[in-house]
């Protein structure tokens, strides 16, 4: 070691040494560490309770969606360790484990992003706009690669970005993806230093966790709709896997990939009296009229009036806003 | 599920954890980003982040996992404070320096030329800042960096050697 090397470690030394910490300074932060994780403990327990008391009313269904996915997949993967990088040795996470559509959820003390985060082997789309969200499924913004104990995801747009989340995934169909390495490149997800992580809860397929999923937006004033815009956004049925994205030019989509003969798209209008009409893409004479709808902004309620072929849910549904 | 017993001495180990490296920890962090509320709360966030990643294998290893933590906690702060002063490219420089200088308690401390090597180090670019914290304050070893920054040994020395180099000039230049 240089006398420079000898010098700047001492004064480091110094300088770190010379913040004082008391007995009491310590005591302190271990009260205050355990206030934090006792409140996370209990805004998890709730959380559980409240995915139990759902997972309960629909136990039949999520029966069938879950028996599918396991013939699709074998075994149906365990939850991954909550390791901080994926683990060498062990088998990759599977595709089937992650596929579908993810609502990334609020991180407390900050704003809700909109994001769906949309795994399909053909790669990870994420977007909370309308209109890009409708081609998710088509265009990934990332290539996709399962290592494992999690994945890797390279932007599209921006090649040297490339980031490694490890995974962790539980039986209600909420993952914690936690960044293992990500390249310092400008690009998607390159902004997230290691240890930075991103909760999910899986929506389409539907999951135990999104059976009773509210919206993450807060409620507005109750609005008629008077025009397509008003509805533009990604909704979720409530109580389905079915998503529906509305462009501000009134195209829509309807998807879940546990019922893809179900999907539909097409275009909506709103008529003067305040009536919505879906009109079947590829069939001008297949529509649904439903009645006048009053949205809350975060979700809206939707009554069929008329016809039904190309209805986007049942009779009368309530969606809830994704973004 | 995890047994009563087996969450008691969950907490009991990581009592343990805390008392034993609290201090070196909030002084790492403190070296990192020269604010004493901000490296308290990046080291208790790190200890929150380990009780959810239940169990280390051992002391050694959740030692590295607390000081990778904190360091990777460390650098999104930093990345925070930074962006959030983006669009204010003339203020940026400034208003770090003078909250790290604020943040030295005391004038007299504030002068201090350990302090204003701290200041000089946290000016350096991230992997160099990390480097020369690691090799001169943890007095880690250059493979023991790679190891915790999880990059090769030649960069270490890289990364030491500039950073070492840039801090030798800015040192020269301001005295």
């Amino acid at each position: 070691m240089s006398t420079f090397e000898r010098r700047v470690s001492e004064l480091l030394r110094g300088y770190g040494e010379g913040l004082e910490m008391t007995t009491q300074d310590v005591n302190r932060l271990e009260q205050e560490l355990e206030q934090k994780r006792a409140t996370k403990q209990a805004q998890s327990r709730g959380r559980r309770n409240r995915i139990f008391q759902a997972a309960v009313a629909a136990c039949a269904v999520t029966g069938v969606v879950l028996g599918a996915l396991a013939l699709r997949s074998g075994p149906e993967p365990t939850p991954q360790p909550a390791a901080p990088s994926p683990t060498a040795g062990s088998t990759a996470l599977a595709m089937d484990a992650v596929a579908g559509m993810w609502r990334e959820e609020t991180r407390p003390g900050e704003t809700p992003t909109g994001w769906i985060w949309t795994f399909t082997p053909q790669g990870l789309a994420i977007d909370s706009l309308p209109d890009r969200v409708l081609r998710l499924s088509l265009e990934p913004t990332h290539k996709l690669g399962m290592v494992p104990g999690g994945f890797t995801v390279t932007d599209v747009e921006a090649p040297a970005c490339s980031t490694t989340f490890a995974a962790t995934i539980s039986p209600q169909g909420q993952m914690r993806a936690t960044v293992v390495t990500s390249t310092p490149a400008q690009g998607r997800l390159c902004d997230l230093a290691k240890g930075d992580f991103r909760d999910l809860t899986r929506v389409s397929p539907m999951s135990p966790a999104s059976e009773a999923l509210s919206s993450v937006w807060p409620a507005r004033a109750a609005t008629p709709v008077k025009g397509v815009g008003d509805l533009a956004g990604t909704w979720l049925l409530k109580g389905t896997g079915r998503v529906l994205t509305i462009t501000g030019a009134g195209d829509y989509e309807v998807r879940d990939p546990a019922q893809p003969d179900r999907n539909r798209k097409g275009r909506l209008s709103v008529a003067p009296d305040g009536r919505v009409t879906a009109t079947a893409a590829d069939d001008p004479k297949c529509t649904a009229v439903y009645r006048p709808i009053t949205t809350l902004y975060n979700a809206f309620d939707a009554v069929l009036d008329g016809g039904g072929c190309a209805r986007l849910g049942r009779a009368g549904d309530q969606w809830i806003r994704l973004n | 599920m995890e047994s009563t017993a087996a969450h008691v001495t969950k907490e009991q180990v990581l009592t343990g954890l805390f008392r034993s490296h609290c201090v070196e920890l909030v002084r790492l962090a403190y070296c990192l980003l020269g604010d004493r509320e901000r490296a308290e709360d990046a080291v208790q966030e790190v200890y929150l982040s380990l009780f959810r990643h239940w169990p280390p294998r051992d002391e050694a290893s959740a030692l590295a996992y607390l000081r990778a933590g904190v360091i990777n906690r460390c650098r999104s702060d930093q990345r925070r404070l930074y962006s959030a002063r983006r669009g204010q490219p003339q203020l940026q420089l400034s208003a770090v320096g003078a909250q790290a200088g604020a943040d030295a308690a005391t004038d007299v401390v504030a002068r201090d030329e350990a302090s204003r090597l701290a200041d000089q180090v946290r000016g350096l670019p991230r992997r160099q800042r990390e480097v020369i914290t690691c090799r001169y304050y943890l007095q880690l070893t250059e493979r023991e960096t790679a190891e915790l920054l999880e990059i090769g040994v030649g960069s270490v020395k890289r990364h030491a050697h500039r950073g070492l180099a840039t801090l030798q000039a800015r040192l020269e230049e301001s005295r």
